[in-house]
């Protein structure tokens, strides 16, 4: 008879049959696709997190514009994880709107910047 | 059934490493350009594995074509930005080491 | 589970807003802001209000990133030129920094005693049963159109959207008085050099316009509608500008007028028609109201476009 024992020691699983038939059970009962996108929604979202600290350290304006453009992805990740989880298609059209103007302020930047003379107030 | 989901676990998570990997790598590298070369790359791969893991859940053939077109205007845009901030912060270098000099 | 996203977002939401007010550097608030309003088009969704959520996506991080950016630029050469000056001023202003801190203490306890008061009574206060919404799902067949937040800004309530219309031109002409002639009679940016960067502008014209026209359509179903298509078709022109490429002086002048009036004009002309012909303002006859709607929506879009073009254009001589 198998007992809590024998599970925590490991010895179970040396038995591929029996192995098979923890993770199916596993699968089937603790995991659920909707708590597998939260966890990757929270896990994008601490990127983000992350990501905050070189906007705060970056020494030159490019360093700050790049962490917009992680944003801008992550974003775009999250909402598409966040189209998957509530089911809802029309979040995709978000996604896009974040899509086509993330490079509006990279050549925003570029072009109005070059005669810049001073450093960043 | 099972397939498909254990396909979408493997390619979320892939695309959560390689988020991580560019946010380690915008963190710790030294210079610009080099988090420039980590943040665009490893994004852009990190996204394409996320939207194909989700257009392999939603599985509509619209979502789909809506889902891989964001994906190349993404690979459009960001190699192209890459690109444009990498060369004016050498612009901005050079006016900087001109004016001193 | 939900409620960890949620609370999440918030506290994120909250710091970034905190980060980007209390911020030492301009620089710093500015892209401190783009992050606050990519968190804020996130808990827009979490709200489920997807409409917002593209407008925030789009105003934000587009429309108002670009004039921040060059505010920024303008910010840096005044502050670069007048640099001893001003610290010589500053290091002039005795601060009492004892007394300061006191009065600040004050001000933020008393105002967040009563916005915890207010609050207290606006949940005490909270309509059951969803307010409003039976009502505007309920006429729904004869609004002309199938979604319920379109519905309230171009039929219900056409009225705000009008004003709101009003609301850019105005912007826009108060923007052009305070520039002046000599700000008006700058030539426009130099063409870009760079082959990519003309290449890349002339790739994203025709991918924004067609995903403009399509949130317009959208609109009548679905989250989207007139605003968010305008701040898109407004990125080509703002996309054209900052090539180099001489957006609206191409344009004759007569025509720019018509461009950045027609919304408003024709959504006035068409409240009237309904007034003279015996309805109330704005009502729209329900056989043509889906017409009416999506004309109306178009004209909007391409005069608010021309306004948020002509400012940013204005702006960054």
């Amino acid at each position: 008879m198998l007992t809590l024992k024998h599970f925590l020691s490991g010895s179970v699983y040396d038995n591929i049959a029996l192995r098979l038939v923890v993770a199916s059970f596993l699968v089937k009962n603790v995991f659920s696709m909707d708590a597998f996108f939260i966890i990757v929604i929270i896990f994008l979202l601490l990127n983000i997190g992350l990501g905050l600290i070189r906007l705060w350290r970056g020494p030159s304006i490019a360093d700050r514009l790049l962490t917009t453009q992680l944003f801008g992805t992550a974003g775009m990740a999250i909402l598409m994880v966040m189209a998957g989880y509530l089911n809802d298609l029309t979040l995709l059209n978000v996604v896009i709107t974040f899509n086509v103007l993330s490079i509006i302020l990279v050549i925003c930047l570029v072009q109005v910047w070059k005669k810049k003379k001073g450093e960043a107030p | 059934m099972m397939i498909k989901e254990i396909f979408i676990v493997i390619l979320l998570v892939a695309g959560c490493f390689f988020f991580l990997a560019g946010t380690l790598g915008l963190l710790r590298f030294p210079d610009l350009f080099s988090r420039l070369h980590a943040l665009t790359n490893a994004d852009n791969l990190g996204l394409g594995f996320i939207a194909a893991g989700i257009a392999l859940y939603i599985a509509s053939p619209w979502a789909t074509v809506k889902i891989f077109f964001i994906w190349i205007l993404t690979l459009l845009s960001s190699a192209t930005s890459s690109y444009l901030i990498a060369r004016f912060q050498r612009e901005q270098e050079k006016s900087k080491n001109g004016e001193e000099e | 589970m939900d409620i960890l996203i949620d609370s999440l977002l918030a506290i994120l939401t909250i710091y970034l807003a905190f980060r980007c007010m209390l911020a030492p550097k301009l620089s710093k608030a500015v892209f401190v802001f783009f992050a606050f309003g990519l968190m804020l088009a996130l808990a827009w969704i979490r709200l489920g209000a997807v409409d917002v959520a593209i407008a925030e996506a789009a105003i934000a991080s587009g429309f108002m990133g670009v004039l921040m950016l060059d505010s920024l630029r303008d910010f840096s050469l005044i502050f670069s030129k007048n640099q001893e000056r001003l610290e010589e001023t500053a290091s002039k202003i005795p601060i009492k920094k004892d007394s300061y801190h006191w009065t600040t203490a004050l001000a933020l306890g008393l105002g967040l005693i009563l916005f915890l008061l207010i609050s207290i009574q606006a949940i005490w206060e909270v309509p059951q049963g969803g307010g409003l919404t039976a009502i505007a799902e309920a006429n729904l067949p004869m609004s002309g159109v199938e979604h319920p937040v379109t519905a309230v800004l171009l039929n219900y309530r056409a009225y705000d959207t009008w004003l709101e219309i009003g609301v850019i031109l105005m912007g826009l002409l108060a923007i052009f008085a305070a520039g002046g002639l000599k700000q008006y009679r700058k030539p426009g940016l130099a063409p870009a050099q760079d082959p990519l960067l003309r290449k890349t502008i002339l790739i994203f014209t025709p991918v924004l316009f067609l995903f403009g026209a399509f949130l317009l359509y959208f609109g009548k179903m679905g989250p989207g509608g007139a605003f968010q298509a305008a701040v898109l078709w407004g990125a080509i022109g703002i996309l054209l500008h900052l090539g180099g490429w001489t957006v609206f002086t191409v344009i004759p002048r007569r025509m720019r007028q018509i461009l950045v009036t027609i919304g408003l004009g024709f959504f006035m002309i068409l409240g009237f028609t309904q007034m003279a012909t015996g309805g109330a303002f704005f009502e729209y006859p329900p056989a043509y109201a889906g017409f009416l709607i999506l004309v109306v929506e178009t004209l909007a879009a391409i005069s608010i476009a021309a306004a948020l073009t002509a400012i940013f254009a204005f702006l960054t001589k």
